[in-house]
């Protein structure tokens, strides 16, 4: 379904060249959703972006490696062919939907706008239907409303009718929840996950909390500086973390934290793309780390639960 | 929207009315009108007979009724220097005047916003800094200094338009580019800027992640682009309309710019006062106008109502 090899992107920073993913290769298992962790700024919705070819000149560029989607390798694709794929096999859920919707246009013609495959006099019943299935009760009658005239959760739900509506192999969320009142964050998780075993839908779902990822995901990579440190089935990671950066989340967000006491915060700060170390990007804030660390990139293991890391130290499990 | 159009309708009355207390006030509270509008050697005699002519001898409450009347029939009085009923001066001068300022407001608004959403989508390239460059120039050149450079350059050296005069559509072209530079310019940075900020919005990625093609892309972002274009446009046109006295003297067009200085000169009261009256009245109604379009474009300015049922449809969620 989604097979990325070795992707490298760019962007450019005011004449400089900053690399914010680096050779990170990810396959998504089919019909199962596949969490993308890490802190902000390691690259997670880069990978969402270079899927979606979204980040071209002048802004960035994929320098390297191939990104396939049911076969089609969208690193080679034209303008014309990738706007193809996107009205087609890609749906995108964004973080926040409150500014991801037009202002100025009505619910029902954003949603139209990706569903051209729809014939033209099925198009409302369609929408009503869609709208329905989603959770909002009064679909045919709000559909000439405008965004700002729905709540927060069922603005989400709006944007996830339009990513539906071209009923896509392929789904990406990016922090689909954290922009949303917590009351309504947890009927958007569940609604996700029914519609990915409903419609055997392949997710991507980018979320800086493994927590998240753990209600809504049977895969995890895990990313760090660019690179996918850890990676394989939930429940094998979640269970024994190899990578000292996985094992650092997992201990930051660990459910037996009493509810007043802080959760424990990974010490230090992730490397910003200048100044990215030349081994591992982690090792100036790992507790493992030797010499070798801080001059070569560790290579990738495969362990016999299906998961692989890339640490030259790993946790002793 | 009819509540909308209803309210902002009843606004521009409210404003149409004030202007108007105040240019009476105004013209009656400053000392001895009378005094002020005869000749610097008139005798008391004169002064008497002014007095009675205008109707200032009368307790104001009466002038003030008076002057309301005179207003709503289209009744501005007599022009002393031109001997002729005011209304039939003013209109065909506020004519010409409108001719000439959509004229140029409409080169300036299709121009300005063609060029300023071309180079907005192609920031940092060339285009992008010819127009930033030509932009800058269209600002700061004068419209009388731009109106002589048009006048030897194309009436006296190629002889292809008229230099001056308003007979026909081609002695409109040249009083009318030298309007239309400065708020072509204004229009053009505007929708420049306003269209990059568009472009970086979450809301073209979400857009662009529908797979839609460049011209659905583009109304998206014009619409939204245009907000705050509107907005300076409308000041534009109001700004033409009562600032075009330097092209109408320049081209000799005979527009209200020429008819109030006039009047001024011949210190024809009852004329100024109607060139005032009616220039509001057009400033009142191009803002009518503009925030009309402006509701037209953004639902969320005439949607009062609908605010709270969204807040409460938010609450029973929240609650369910
Ligand atoms: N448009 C951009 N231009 C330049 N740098 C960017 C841009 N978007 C993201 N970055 C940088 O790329 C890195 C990765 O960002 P991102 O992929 O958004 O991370 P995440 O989604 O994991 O928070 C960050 O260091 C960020 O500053
Ligand atoms: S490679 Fe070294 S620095 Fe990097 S995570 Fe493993 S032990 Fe730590
Ligand atoms: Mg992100």
């Amino acid at each position: 379904m989604l097979e990325i090899s070795n992707l490298t992107t760019h962007y450019f920073q005011g004449g400089q060249v900053a690399t914010a993913v680096r050779g990170v290769s990810l396959t998504l298992n089919k019909g199962l959703a596949t969490a993308i962790v890490g802190e902000s700024g390691s690259g997670k919705s880069t990978v969402a972006m270079s899927v979606m070819r979204m980040i071209r000149p002048p802004i960035g560029d994929i320098a390297e490696g191939t990104i396939r989607v049911n076969g089609t390798d969208v690193t080679a694709a034209s303008p014309k062919r990738m706007r193809e794929i996107l009205r087609t096999s890609i749906g995108f859920v964004p973080q926040d939907p409150t500014t991801a919707l037009d202002p100025l246009y009505t619910i029902r013609s954003q949603i139209v706008e990706a569903m051209p495959h729809v014939e033209r006099n099925k198009r409302t019943e369609t929408i009503v239907e869609l709208l329905t299935s989603l959770g909002i009760a009064d679909a045919r009658d709000r559909l000439r409303e405008h965004p700002h005239q729905f709540s927060g959760g069922m603005r989400q739900r709006v944007a996830i009718a339009i990513a539906l509506a071209k009923e896509p192999d392929l789904l990406i969320a990016d922090e689909p929840t954290t922009a949303l009142d917590v009351t309504t964050q947890i009927g958007i998780l569940r609604l996700l996950d029914r519609l990915r075993r409903e419609r055997h839908l392949t997710t991507m779902f980018i979320t800086h909390d493994i927590r998240v990822a753990r209600l809504v995901c049977q895969d995890v990579a895990v990313m760090y500086g660019g690179v996918v440190v850890e990676s394989g089935p939930l429940s094998a990671v979640v269970e024994a973390p190899s990578h000292p950066y996985t094992q650092a989340l997992l201990d930051a967000s660990s459910l037996d934290v009493g509810p007043r006491q802080r959760l424990r915060a990974i010490s230090g700060s992730p490397p910003t793309l200048l100044s990215m170390p030349s081994g591992c990007p982690f090792a100036p804030r790992c507790p493992n780390a030797t010499d070798i660390c801080r001059s070569e990139m560790p290579a990738t293991t495969r362990k016999a639960d299906g998961s692989s890391f890339a640490c030259w130290n790993p946790v002793a499990s | 929207m009819t509540r909308y159009t209803l309210s902002r309708l009843l606004q521009g009355l409210v404003a149409m009315w004030v202007i108007v207390t105040i240019v009476f006030f105004l013209a009656r509270l400053g000392g001895d009108a009378a005094a002020l509008l005869a000749p610097p050697d008139a005798t008391p005699e004169q002064i008497a007979a002014i007095r009675l002519s205008y109707g200032f001898d009368q307790p104001l409450h009466l002038q003030y009724v008076d002057y309301l009347r005179g207003i709503v029939t289209l009744d501005f009085g007599q022009s002393v220097s031109y001997r002729q009923p005011v209304v039939d001066l003013v209109i065909p001068a506020m004519v010409n005047t409108a001719r000439l300022a959509l004229a140029a407001f409409v080169i300036a608004l299709v121009l300005g916003v063609t060029f300023g959403a071309i180079a907005g989508v192609r920031a940092g390239t060339r285009y992008d800094q010819a127009v930033r460059g030509l932009s800058v120039l269209g600002q700061s050149v004068p419209p009388f200094w731009l109106g002589m450079l048009l006048v030897l350059l194309f009436s006296i050296n190629l002889g292809w338009l008229p230099a001056f005069g308003s007979e026909g559509f081609t002695s409109l072209i040249l009083p009318a580019c030298a309007l239309a530079a400065f708020p072509l310019a204004s229009i053009a940075r505007l929708t420049r800027s306003s269209v990059l900020e568009i472009v970086a919005r979450d809301q073209t990625l979400f857009e662009r992640s529908k797979g839609v093609g460049p011209a659905t892309l583009m109304s998206h972002i014009l619409r939204n682009a245009s907000l705050p274009v509107v907005t300076l446009a409308g000041i534009q046109l109001g700004a033409m309309f009562s600032g075009t006295i330097v092209v109408e003297n320049l081209f000799a067009w005979p527009g209200v710019g020429q008819l109030a200085i006039q009047g001024i000169q011949a210190r024809d009261f009852a004329l100024i006062q109607g060139i005032v009256v009616v220039n509001t009245f057009v400033f009142v109604a191009l803002l009518f106008v503009v925030d009309l379009s402006y509701g037209w474009l953004d639902p969320r300015v005439r949607a009062v109502k609908s605010a709270v049922k969204s807040k409460v449809g938010a609450n029973v969620e929240a609650a369910a």
